[in-house]
């Protein structure tokens, strides 16, 4: 769906009248599906807003295995993106290498949970199921390749001079213009912001594994090329640190049959940060439900930029994390 | 290949059967969906999958095309856009709706401005279940609508780990 | 000089193994965990109904009145709620996935396990020998012989006005 603001309140409107029908367990299967390739971000903000208005805490064991399937799906999200910016430089060969690459991580999620994308394994109060520890193993092996392949990937497209004519000093954004607006995600971080909503420890198992956000200086379409790219690196180690560091324990704590309360949910997607809020007065059946995408955040930046030609807008708003960039076709 | 299709209307010419099974153009329509079958399609283009191999080709013209593939939610928007695309295509077009909202309306059945289906605004030949659809689906449905019969591998086949 | 950097990649692919996964030919292959569709075993489930209050979509109903339960294969999200909600363990998950199909389908399973039969109900004592059994009351199908409701194509008056546009007979 394209994240711009005004299907993003046609689909709140959506979501709101399912909330009169549906009770809060069925609503975390519709959150999913906002966006179906980045759609297990989606459900862990919504059981997260969902557990903190009910005051449950979660087991240690479940917040590992949600940190492992986030990874793994903000990697085949980042790599669509660049497949998807390769493609609009018309350079194919580097988006076929892009896509195959994918398709790798996609088979390794749907050995461990079942399905390619969507994959319903969260739920409120924790994880549905274990991962196998053998196929943990020997994804692990496999992940090695991907790896490999995306230093390779790094290296085309740090150095390639077809790539640094159309994407160097395309859409540039001081450091100081990012700091003061609403621009998250690669906007900011390859302006040399670095702000990283993983940081804060809300969700996830963030805080025992130490990482430092990935930025870059340049602040144009490059500088955030490069962040996607070594954003895919890194969130291969995580997942290595997070299986070596795994608890044994229960997966799942019991949640009320009502919520009462209210709370507001950040986490940090491929484009930025996803804001969810929920209110609830007692009943099974919420009463208010807000959300907004990082598309919409990013959108009120583009009036700040200079030099934005028609040949450079398509480049600037994919880099940027505005657009979704399956509906060109 | 509007010259081909001509021909394959009229004149009927029997060693031009193979045509017909190994080499079609497809036009791929998306409502205001989730991208979760948009994907998934485009992921068939790609090397993981490829299509082209077995003779299917994407194409941006619907008069062109022998096979319409409708994925996503419909609503008023988009319904006016299909009903568009739909008067273009040739009478011997097939319609193949991939998923479970293009199909049903899945989810979202029910909700103020969603229709359901795509059965509600234009003839359907093949449905396909899933959520998201599977690229093995798909490739089902394009063999089966238009009449391929390569060897189908079994169930039980391989397995993985 | 930095023109041909992915040129070294594009020469290792020549000589490498393809990467395609070859579908038709060469088999299909599912994981230990795929999720395909819904399985009821007949003789487990006693129609408590749970399961049709626990989907998301709609897509199992359960009927008391004429004893079956009804799923639509094309609504069905195969997310596994009514799985984990059967007390009975009536319900499953089966690897495969359904084919596609020119028709809506919606499957139809008979319950055959019922709590109470119906004389005991009405407050009639009958002698052990002349209750019937349930296997001869309700016939149970099998599995493999599932009833297929198809529903109607809903297409024929779109044919007759799509004909008339391009002025050919129906």
């Amino acid at each position: 769906m394209n994240k711009s603001m005004f299907e993003t309140t046609e689909y709140t409107s959506r979501f709101l009248q399912l909330s009169e029908v549906k009770d809060y367990r069925q609503l975390v299967y519709a959150a999913e599906r906002m966006y179906g390739t980045g759609g297990f971000g989606n459900s862990v903000a919504m059981c997260t807003a969902l557990e903190g208005a009910a005051e449950v805490v979660i087991p240690e064991k479940a917040q590992y295995i949600r940190t492992i399937l986030m990874e793994l799906s903000m990697m085949q999200e980042n790599l669509l993106r660049l497949a998807a910016i390769a493609e609009t430089l018309n350079f194919d060969s580097l988006s076929m290498m892009c896509w195959t690459e994918r398709e790798k991580i996609l088979e390794i999620l749907d050995d461990l949970t079942g399905n390619r994308m969507i994959l319903s394994m969260c739920v409120p109060g924790g994880v549905r199921k274990s991962l196998d520890p053998e196929i943990l193993e020997e994804s692990l092996d496999e992940l090695n390749v991907v790896m490999q392949k995306a230093e390779t990937i790094k290296g085309i497209i740090a150095e390639d001079s077809m790539v640094k004519r159309r994407l160097r000093g395309v859409g540039v954004l001081a450091k100081e213009a990012a700091q003061g607006s609403s621009v998250t995600g690669p906007g900011a971080k390859g302006s040399g912001v670095d702000i990283d909503r993983r940081m804060l420890g809300e969700y996830g198992a963030y805080r025992n594994l130490d990482f430092v956000p990935v930025t870059e200086t340049g602040g144009d379409c490059l500088a955030r090329c490069m962040v996607k790219i070594r954003e895919v690196i890194q969130s291969g180690e995580l997942i290595r640190k997070a299986v070596e560091n795994m608890p044994e324990g229960s997966i799942r704590s019991e949640m009320p049959a009502g919520i009462n309360g209210e709370w507001i949910a950040k986490i940090e997607q491929p484009d930025g940060v996803d804001t969810f809020y929920i209110s609830g007065s007692g009943s099974a059946f919420l009463d208010e439900i807000g959300v907004r995408t990082a598309g919409e955040s990013n959108q009120k930046i583009m009036d700040r930029l200079e030099n934005v030609t028609l040949e450079n807008e398509a480049l600037i708003r994919l880099t940027l994390g505005i657009d979704s960039c399956l509906k060109e076709r | 290949m509007r010259s081909v299709a001509k021909i394959k209307d009229r004149f009927k010419i029997p060693g031009l059967k193979s045509l017909k099974v190994n080499s079609n153009w497809v036009f791929h329509f998306d409502g205001s969906g989730c991208d979760g079958c948009n994907a998934e399609y485009i992921a068939c283009l790609s090397p993981g999958w490829d299509i082209e191999r077995l003779g299917f080709r994407n194409t941006g013209n619907p008069s062109y095309a022998d096979v319409l593939l409708v994925t996503g939610l419909l609503d008023e928007e988009a319904k006016r856009g299909l009903i568009e695309v739909y008067e273009q295509t040739r009478p011997d077009c097939k319609v193949v709706a991939a998923g479970v909202c293009a199909c049903t309306g899945g989810l979202f059945d029910g909700s103020k401005g969603i229709l359901s289906g795509a059965d509600s605004v234009i003839p359907v030949d093949l449905y396909v279940a899933g959520c998201a659809v599977r690229p093995e689906s798909i490739i089902d449905a394009l063999m089966e609508i238009t009449g391929n019969d390569t060897n189908k591998g079994t169930p039980e086949g391989e397995e993985t780990a | 000089m930095g023109v041909m950097k992915i040129g070294k990649s594009l020469m290792n692919s020549l000589f490498a193994e393809p990467e395609t996964s070859k579908y038709p030919e060469g088999g299909l292959k599912l994981s230990k965990a795929s999720r395909g569709s819904i399985v009821i075993d007949e003789e487990a489930c006693t129609l408590c109904r749970l399961c049709g209050r626990r989907c998301p979509s709609g897509a199992i109903k359960p009927d008391r009145s004429q004893s079956r339960i009804m799923i639509d294969r094309m609504k069905c999200l195969v997310c596994g709620e009514c799985v984990e909600e059967c007390p009975e363990h009536a319900l499953s998950m089966a690897r495969e996935y359904v084919s596609p199909d020119p028709s809506v389908l919606v499957d139809v399973y008979r319950a055959s396990a019922r709590v109470g039969s119906d004389s005991v109900l009405q407050g009639i004592e009958m002698p052990p020998e002349e209750i019937v059994s349930s296997e001869e009351k309700i016939p149970a199908v099998s599995t493999k012989e599932v009833q297929r409701i198809k529903r109607k194509k809903k297409n024929k008056k779109k044919k007759k006005k799509r004909n008339k546009k391009r002025n050919k007979p129906n």
